[in-house]
């Protein structure tokens, strides 16, 4: 305890070279609470748009999971729609929807379509409840529930010069591969500022089998539980349910498409972080390098008194750690400041840079302040004492009493 | 009766080839409990270095030191660190008390350090501070105390623990000669009251009339060893 009570009052000792200290873990932890604040946003809204898209677990056939990036009609998931109804029996499951993905090309009237698309055919309660589509209507309205609607997104639609109102038609394939047509009338235009809205081409799920020909098969069967999180638990529900034991099940984010995603996410906010950190502890490792200088004699009449090594280092640390505490509570405070105006502000990136990101950001992104955003900084912050204090520490228990005895 | 330190035909040399030095050479010294030695000398002669081998802060290059009956020959730093904490207690000339620590509190370092259930410290180390004149001083930082005070609480520390060995460098040099006549005065006291054992280096006369033993240095040798009255 008097080791402790030694580390506090050290604190005290010299108050420039404490807020020097104090200062650069503040700035550190005031940096980390706006960048942790704003990847968790950014990344945060990139996974929800992508787990709501994908479902937050997959079901599909192994064929199909084989050569998914074909998209094969052939190898749909037969009876879809009963399979919808054995995984809503299954605890925590939410909602379920057979979908159909598909590549077409546009026709606007007459001309002959040469603009091509993937074309999404779902129940509209997929479209309503989870792609939240009917927010992301600029023009229009969202699907009536009348036959032969359809719901493009912005960019396709400039693209064909489709307006509302218009009726297009969407060239695509049956599942033995014979060309087949579907006539829509485009009931609205949507821009939601992210690839997958911008670039879709949504009709129901009906028309999109009719063209198909698969009866009531789908491409693959979404599942959602009440959010992302429980993706993996609904997946291992799945493949343990025997009317799903010869398909592939995917929670959201081992899909092969969002898989790549969540662990490019992981090593930003490391590196990111890691770089906040390093700096910061260099501040922290010169002013108690300092430290250790000025205290040679004292640390050696100590450690002639019988102070361990361990001891020595603890001694440091813990001091390290108490400024860090100080420093990292008030860089917190401060740092929620900016990410707060951010979380509600946000920042326009701009279409084009939504648009040429390779994954579906929002052109609009905010920050998000949570309690955890909040924590990882402060926890950061401490890291970054106990980073900066290693060598010190580490310098001050080399001290070998015979030698600071010495030292004037 | 074991004796508080034995020294055998110890050496101690620095540096290698042409330029080694011997700072101590076949030193031979037995200490018994409860004495009051002097080691005297001039400077270079060898004082600091046996005071340091005394007080397990350095190892012989050659030969033996027992302390308190152990020899530390052999011994690892932790080992050495262990019999610091428990068995010596250390007078510095600049008194090297912990400035943001209070008088008491730099007692209970001592304390602390030694690895020992002690009871109440605080209890102890303020009787502590009452033996050796500082009654009331207990919450005063080290920059609240005069030169005499400060090393009052030295020793003070150096003693609370019951060390087999108090090992003092030069514990008047940095003391007007009132101040380090009274502690020197405390120091006998103590020796004689407590029968705690004394080493002290020292080039003060004064220091070297109060004792009851002066082995005096020369050169890495002893040259002399009186008894006195």
């Amino acid at each position: 305890m008097l080791l402790l009570r030694l580390a506090m009052r050290n604190v005290r000792r010299n108050v420039h070279r404490t807020v020097l200290t104090a200062g650069t873990v503040l700035f550190g932890t005031a940096l980390l609470t706006v960048a942790l604040a704003w990847l968790t946003g950014v990344f945060g809204t990139l996974t929800n748009t992508m787990a709501s898209f994908g479902g937050h677990a997959r079901v599909m056939t192994t064929a199909f999971a084989a050569r998914e990036e074909l998209m094969p009609l052939s190898e749909h998931l037969q009876h879809a729609d009963d399979l919808a109804a054995a995984a809503m029996k299954l605890p925590g499951v939410r909602a379920a929807y057979p979908r159909i993905v598909t590549g077409v090309t546009l026709t606007k009237g007459d001309e002959i379509g040469d603009q091509f698309g993937l074309a999404v055919g779902a129940p509209i309660g997929w479209y309503t409840d989870q792609l939240h589509l009917g927010k992301d209507i600029v023009l229009g309205t969202m699907f009536t529930g009348a036959d032969g609607e359809t719901v493009l997104g912005r960019t396709v639609a400039e693209a064909i010069h489709a307006q509302v109102g218009d009726t297009i038609i969407a060239l695509g394939m049956t599942q033995d591969g014979a060309m087949a047509p579907v006539k829509a009338k485009v009931v609205g235009i949507a821009s939601g500022g992210n690839q997958l809205v911008d670039n879709g081409i949504f009709l129901p799920l009906e028309p999109l089998r009719w063209m198909a020909d698969v009866d009531d098969g789908a491409t693959e069967l979404l599942i959602y539980g009440d959010d992302k999180t429980q993706g993996k638990t609904l997946a291992a529900e799945l493949r343990a349910d025997p009317a799903f034991s010869n398909d592939v099940v995917q929670a959201w984010d081992e899909q092969p498409s969002t898989a790549g995603i969540v662990a490019m996410i992981g090593v930003v906010n490391s590196i990111i972080s890691s770089i906040i950190v390093f700096v910061c502890a260099l501040g922290v490792w010169n002013t108690m390098m300092m430290s250790v200088m000025e205290r040679t004699r004292e640390i050696g009449v100590m450690r002639a008194m019988g102070l361990t090594r361990p001891g020595t280092v603890v001694l440091f640390v813990v001091e390290g750690l108490f400024i860090a505490a100080i420093g990292g509570a008030v860089g917190v405070a401060l740092g929620c400041i900016p990410a707060y105006a951010l979380q509600v502000y946000g920042v326009n990136l701009g279409d084009k840079m939504a648009h040429s990101a390779g994954v579906p950001v929002q052109s609009h992104v905010y920050a998000l302040l949570t309690v955890g955003v909040v924590t990882e900084a402060f926890l950061l912050g401490l890291c970054t004492a106990l980073v900066g204090t290693a060598f010190p520490a580490w310098r001050a228990a080399s001290i070998q009493p015979v030698d600071a005895m010495r030292s004037r | 009766m074991v004796a508080a330190c034995q020294l055998e035909s110890v050496r101690k040399t620095y540096g290698d080839g042409a330029g080694v030095v011997n700072a101590l050479d076949g030193v031979s010294l037995v200490i018994q409990p409860r004495e009051f030695t002097v080691l005297a000398g001039p400077s270079g002669s060898g004082k600091t270095t046996l005071l340091n081998l005394i007080g397990c802060l350095d190892q012989p290059s050659a030969g033996s030191v027992l302390v308190d009956g152990q020899n530390t020959s052999g011994m690892t730093s932790r080992q050495l660190a262990a019999l610091r904490a428990d068995r010596i207690g250390f007078v510095f000339q600049s008194f090297n008390l912990v400035p943001v620590l209070t008088a008491a509190e730099n007692v209970e370092m001592a304390l602390h350090l030694s690895g020992k259930k002690w009871g109440d410290v605080r209890d102890r180390a303020r009787a502590m501070l009452a033996s050796v004149g500082l009654d009331g001083m207990h919450t005063r930082y080290p920059n609240q105390l005069s030169g005499g005070q400060q090393q009052r609480v030295a020793i003070a520390r150096a003693l609370v623990k019951e060390p087999a060995l108090v090992i003092a460098d030069e514990p008047t040099a940095n003391l007007d000669s009132h101040t380090g006549e009274e502690v020197l005065a405390l120091v006998r006291r103590l020796n004689e009251e407590k029968g705690a054992t004394f080493v002290c280096s020292t080039h003060d006369a004064m220091v070297m009339s109060r004792a009851r033993r002066v082995v005096t240095l020369r050169d890495g040798h002893i040259v002399s060893d009186e008894e006195r009255a």
